[in-house]
């Protein structure tokens, strides 16, 4: 069964690469336009997988990982944070927010695809 | 291609919201609303540009980025400059974008210009946390 991915992104053109590239490879693919806006796909679906951007307008990514992780259904599922922010301090706050790991933007599909299988191991 | 067409029509968008933003009369002043819009312009254009074949355009966002990232921490425009340099830096992007980065001598000398105004603001700022 195909592993469903939810990705978030308020940029159009990371939302189609990433999109592209996942569907390309068998993913169903949700996808939100910020974080307020991919809470509407977090009503007890099955989510395999979360990829989101932090620096959104709305609710940014961080602000989603916490709600995310309020949900039971949700508490233990991967979620990677795409960023340009190489920082410790950016990654560390993302990680006590509840991400799994973290793919710095740009980055090239089959990078995208690695980080997936990794936790989705 | 369709991607990076998604690209070039999404930031032209931003970019020609942020102009209209920048061209407000405020008294020399830079809202907090067109601060936020220029860091994620500039973002957005750093993290995706490479991704659709756009390798120099991070160079122009990235210093832009992290002087605005300072004002809004700092809350103050410190340089009379800022806009009309942002403004030109917009007209800048613009073309680059427009032409598929095709730089004429008189676009590389600007933007050189332009990477130097933003790295003296960052410089300047970061010896000023230290």
């Amino acid at each position: 069964m195909a592993k469903t991915v939810l990705i978030v992104d308020d940029s159009e053109s990371i939302r189609e690469v990433v999109n592209f590239t996942l569907q390309n490879e068998g993913y169903e693919v949700l996808v939100g336009v910020d974080g307020e806006d991919a809470q509407k796909f977090l009503d007890g679906r099955v989510i395999d997988i979360v990829i989101t951007d932090l620096h959104m307008p709305n609710l940014d990514g961080l602000g989603l990982i916490r709600k995310i992780r309020e949900i039971d259904a949700y508490k233990h599922i991967p979620i990677l944070f795409l960023t340009t922010e190489s920082q410790a301090s950016k990654k560390m706050e993302a990680k006590q927010a509840g991400a799994t790991g973290w793919i710095i933007k740009p980055f090239v599909p089959a990078k995208l695809l690695s980080a997936i299988t990794r936790v989705l191991r | 291609m369709r991607i990076k067409n998604i690209f070039i029509k999404e930031t032209s968008d931003n970019l020609a919201v942020l102009e209209r933003e920048l061209n407000k009369p405020c008294a020399n002043l830079i809202s907090s609303e067109a601060v936020e819009m220029v860091i994620r312009t500039m973002h957005n254009i750093k993290g995706t540009a490479p991704m659709v074949g756009f390798n120099a355009l991070p160079e122009i966002a990235m210093p832009i980025e992290q002087a605005y990232k300072f004002i809004q921490m700092d809350n103050v425009n410190f340089n009379p400059n800022l806009i009309e340099k942002t403004q030109t830096a917009v007209s800048v992007i613009q073309e680059l974008l427009a032409t598929n980065e095709a730089h004429t001598p008189q676009t590389k000398e600007e933007q050189r210009i332009l990477i130097e105004f933003f790295n003296d603001i960052n410089r300047l700022k970061a010896q000023t946390n230290d």
